[in-house]
């Protein structure tokens, strides 16, 4: 038998990295390892953090280009 | 000891001032109507607490009550519920923690606790084996709760003892005092570390040697690993594994969801260091509840500061709003510290940061000034005030002691117009989330039970825009509700229903004793009715179906109303401050920005929640829904609506 | 069987989280009951300063609980290295529990009798329920990354 932690968080190098945009919730891919991602859909740009191989998510937005923050002294 | 059975619970009436303790065996009729933990807890509380007694005073009873699963090994079985009248709302004081005490309570030969009166000196009580022991605490009180640990385990000199203590917020009756369980577990919620320090009861300790027969072990083996499957398998999990539940900052505040100086805003830009992967440098490690494979505790210690002998755990996703957003500070060092501060005084991390994110915003509005806070400058995103107001707090010093006795309290003693800018539901505060653009989880604090809390029925996968199928495979199990469903998050239609349902399955599993990562709340795949209806079989041998167990759980959430209502809840206190519905969010991404609540829809919505549960219009329940529920005969006298 | 020899149980202790199922697993498929005083296995947790170290009977090559055993109630199979307790030969004089080096072995608080690891029978459920990797059924010992 496998031990329990082996079969766990097992890379599926199978399956493709998808992370769904915050702002227009379009899933695209990143390319592997990268750090920053842009949304082919609406193009924002996004921070990225990797859980695993196979497995980013967002990390929170490039504040610079996020929209509406012009006047925002905070 | 007495003799342990699945049907029948166990349960001490402890005499605080004669120093006695009687144990009972609980009518075996009530686990099936009432389960356990914070099911039954709420129909102890009806039978122990004499109707509108004095929160702090020595009528009202701190029931302690683990789960019908509590123990068994089913996956993170490991809660226990907390319940007496609350000294913050006056309402139902309800809580419940992990770690460790709950299943350690059962070894110990009991389902449950009922401490009643007031000792006249510090005590503390030592829980083994079948009996209840009472020990001066005099030498213990006003030490913070690592030292009191300390302190405990050197005198017993027994490691696998689990220790129960309040800080000094809890002697000193802050009224969102917490009780703490561990150095991290904590019975945040409604002030029951007050009620504990109303008592003189410094500690709990408890050991237990007896055996919790399981009544299919092959059976419940085979089920419980099946089911931790389940729960580990899913994305948030792994995410969960690696960050805990300060994950949830980086979507949320970079949507426009998060509280942002008191209520101002609704994002803290540029708070990168608050993101959950700036703790990376401070975790060591992570840590688990009993039985729990999610592990969402990280271990850390800072190198310098008051705190650096100390391990501390967490840092909660609330204590980044707490500390961080709601607050105006950007700093993981700052939560840190004020995490440490928080647990080892004693205090309920949402309502303390909630409290003093109100008190900036007071500050700011020149409706408090320095002659008011002690000199402390208190303006938005010092971090060295937020921590220094935490300890004002704790020892009741200047603007402290009047912060520490909750949000209408606190706003009555200041005046002037400082009610409006307060965020809080029944008399208590709202986690540093910002529900303007999210109709449900409104819903949700405006009608939990015991105030503004996300934890009593937040539909928290609405903010996924999940497919409609998969909406419908959660949402319409296991009565075959037929209305509408709309997996738009912005939407009012068919969230009542979400938040209903949510509802009876927090119950279910706040009853039961699991945790709530481990069922329907950040996973739409993760185990609800059929699967605890299966579990509750395997350990226990007790076979109630979805079905059965819905209603139970229906029957406690209506249960807690009517204690609610017995102690003045009226519709409008299911309502939120003016504030949702006046002010609009002016950040966040488009989906959530320029967005408040529509009274009109909103009042529908609260209608809505009431027609699905069986309420009449003004929240109170029909003749007909007690009669249903089997709670007509019981609490007759009560608060029994639909007659007028 | 690999040319590793048998399998053993294998503790990496950094990976505990404290959460003391396996503990709790073992006392049900033993006996069908939770109840850590009647594990195989103990994990040593203390929040306040950072403990968590399981410890479990290591299989050892020369088994000093074994050797200590004045009445043979204690026996081994040494292809699967699963212990036996023949009960109706244990007197319990605890001279097995006296020698395990590891203190992995205790007896139980009811029977006094020494609560043996027979590895479940070959699929210890210890390491089946860590989802952590604390504790590793393996021949050998697994590197310590994750
Ligand atoms: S997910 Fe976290 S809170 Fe829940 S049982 Fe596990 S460690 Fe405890
Ligand atoms: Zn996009």
């Amino acid at each position: 038998m496998m031990a329990a932690a082996e079969k766990k968080n097992r890379p599926d190098p199978g399956r493709q990295v998808r992370v769904r945009c915050l702002a227009c919730f379009a899933r695209f891919v990143p390319s592997p390892a990268s750090d920053r991602a842009r949304c082919p859909a609406c193009g924002l740009w996004w921070r990225l953090a990797w859980v695993g191989e196979d497995f980013a998510k967002i990390r929170g937005p490039v504040w610079e280009s996020f929209p509406g923050m012009e006047d925002v002294d905070i | 000891m007495s003799q342990v059975s699945v049907t029948s619970q166990r349960l001490a009436v402890i005499d605080l001032e004669r120093r006695t303790f009687r144990v009972e065996q609980l009518d075996p009729q009530l686990t099936s109507r009432f389960l356990g933990g914070r099911g039954l807890a709420a129909r102890l509380l009806m039978q122990y607490a004499p109707r509108g007694c004095d929160p702090l005073g020595p009528e009202n009873p701190l029931i302690i009550s683990a789960g019908l699963l509590t123990g068994t090994m089913a996956s993170a079985s490991a809660r226990v519920n907390f319940a007496a009248r609350s000294p913050l709302t006056g309402l139902l004081g309800s809580s419940n923690m992990g770690g460790g005490f709950g299943p350690e309570l059962r070894w110990a030969g009991f389902e449950h606790l009922v401490i009643r009166g007031r000792a006249s000196e510090p005590l503390w009580l030592y829980v083994r084996d079948g009996k209840v022991e009472f020990f001066p605490a005099a030498r213990l009180w006003g030490q913070g709760v690592y030292q009191t640990r300390r302190s405990l385990y050197a005198e017993i000199a027994d490691p696998r003892a689990q220790v129960l203590c309040i800080g000094p917020a809890g002697e000193n009756q802050v009224r969102f005092a917490c009780i703490m369980g561990g150095i991290k577990s904590a019975a945040g919620r409604t002030g029951m570390g007050a009620v504990m320090g109303s008592k003189n009861l410094k500690a709990i300790v408890c050991r237990g040697r007896g055996d919790l027969p399981i009544a299919r072990p092959e059976k419940a083996l085979e089920y419980n690993r099946r089911v931790i499957g389940q729960v580990v398998s899913s994305k948030v999990s792994r995410v969960m594994q690696r960050w805990g539940t300060a994950f949830i900052f980086d979507v949320t505040n970079t949507t426009g969801l998060v509280r942002t100086r008191n209520f101002q805003y609704n994002q803290l830009p540029r708070s990168e260091d608050l993101e959950c992967e700036a703790m990376e440098p401070y975790s060591q490690s992570m840590a688990a509840c009993f039985g729990c494979q999610v592990h969402c505790r990280h271990r850390y210690r800072l190198a310098s500061g008051p705190y650096r002998d100390f391990w501390g755990q967490g840092p909660e996703y609330s204590s980044l709003g707490a500390f961080g957003t709601e607050v105006g500070c950007r700093s993981m060092r700052t939560v840190l510290e004020c995490n440490h501060l928080v647990n080892d005084l004693g205090l309920d991390t949402i309502e303390t940061g909630s409290m003093i994110a109100w008190a900036m915003e007071l500050y700011e509005k020149g409706i408090l000034t320095r002659a008011d806070t002690g000199g402390l400058e208190l303006g938005w995103g010092n971090d060295r005030a937020v921590a220094e107001m935490i300890r004002q707090i704790a020892y009741r010093r200047h603007l402290g002691d009047i912060l520490a006795r909750g949000p209408l309290p606190a706003a009555e003693a200041i005046g002037k117009d400082s009610r409006r800018y307060l965020i809080q539901v029944k008399g208590m505060s709202s986690l540093h989330s910002d529900e303007r653009p999210t109709p449900s989880l409104a819903l949700n604090i405006a009608v939990a039970s015991r105030g503004a809390d996300h934890l009593r029925g937040r539909p928290a996968i609405d903010l996924y825009n999940l497919p409609l199928d998969l909406l419908e495979k959660v949402y319409r199990r296991p009565d075959g509700y037929d209305g509408p469903l709309v997996n738009d998050w912005t939407s009012y239609r068919g969230k009542a229903r979400m938040v209903m349902w949510q509802e009876i399955l927090y119950m279910l599993v706040d009853s039961l004793g699991i945790c709530k990562f481990h069922t329907v709340f950040f996973s739409p795949n993760h185990p609800a009715f059929e699967e605890f209806s299966q579990l509750v079989e395997y350990n226990t041998g007790l076979e109630l179906s979805a079905r059965q167990l819905w209603t139970a759980g229906w029957r406690c959430c209506v249960l807690e109303r009517i204690y609610n209502l017995d102690h003045g809840l009226a519709r409008d206190d299911d309502w939120l401050p003016d504030r949702f519905f006046d002010e609009p969010t002016p950040l966040g991404l488009p989906v959530a920005r320029g967005k408040c609540l529509d009274r009109e829809k909103f009042a529908a919505m609260v209608s809505e929640y009431y027609r699905l549960y069986g309420l009449d219009r003004d929240g109170r329940p029909s003749p007909e829904l007690l009669n249903r529920l089997g709670l007509s005969g019981q609490l007759a006298g009560h608060a029994a609506g639909g007659g007028q | 069987m690999s040319a590793a020899g048998p399998k053993r149980l294998h503790v990496i202790a950094d990976r505990c989280t404290g959460c003391r199922l396996c503990e709790a697993v073992c006392a049900v498929r033993h006996l069908g009951v939770t109840n850590p005083e009647k594990a195989r296995l103990q994990v040593q947790v203390s929040e306040d300063d950072n403990t968590f170290t399981p410890v479990v009977c290591r299989q050892c090559k020369k088994p000093r609980c074994i050797e200590a055993c004045p009445g043979q109630a204690l026996s081994r199979d040494e292809n699967t290295r699963i212990m036996h307790l023949e009960e109706s030969a244990c007197d319990g004089c605890g001279k097995c529990i006296e020698a395990c080096p590891f203190r992995a072995l205790r007896p139980d608080p009811g029977t006094g009798l020494p609560l043996a690891c027979d590895l479940c029978g070959g699929d210890p459920c210890c390491a089946e329920f860590c989802d952590a990797g604390a504790i590793v059924f393996a021949a050998a010992r697994p590197g310590k990354s994750r």
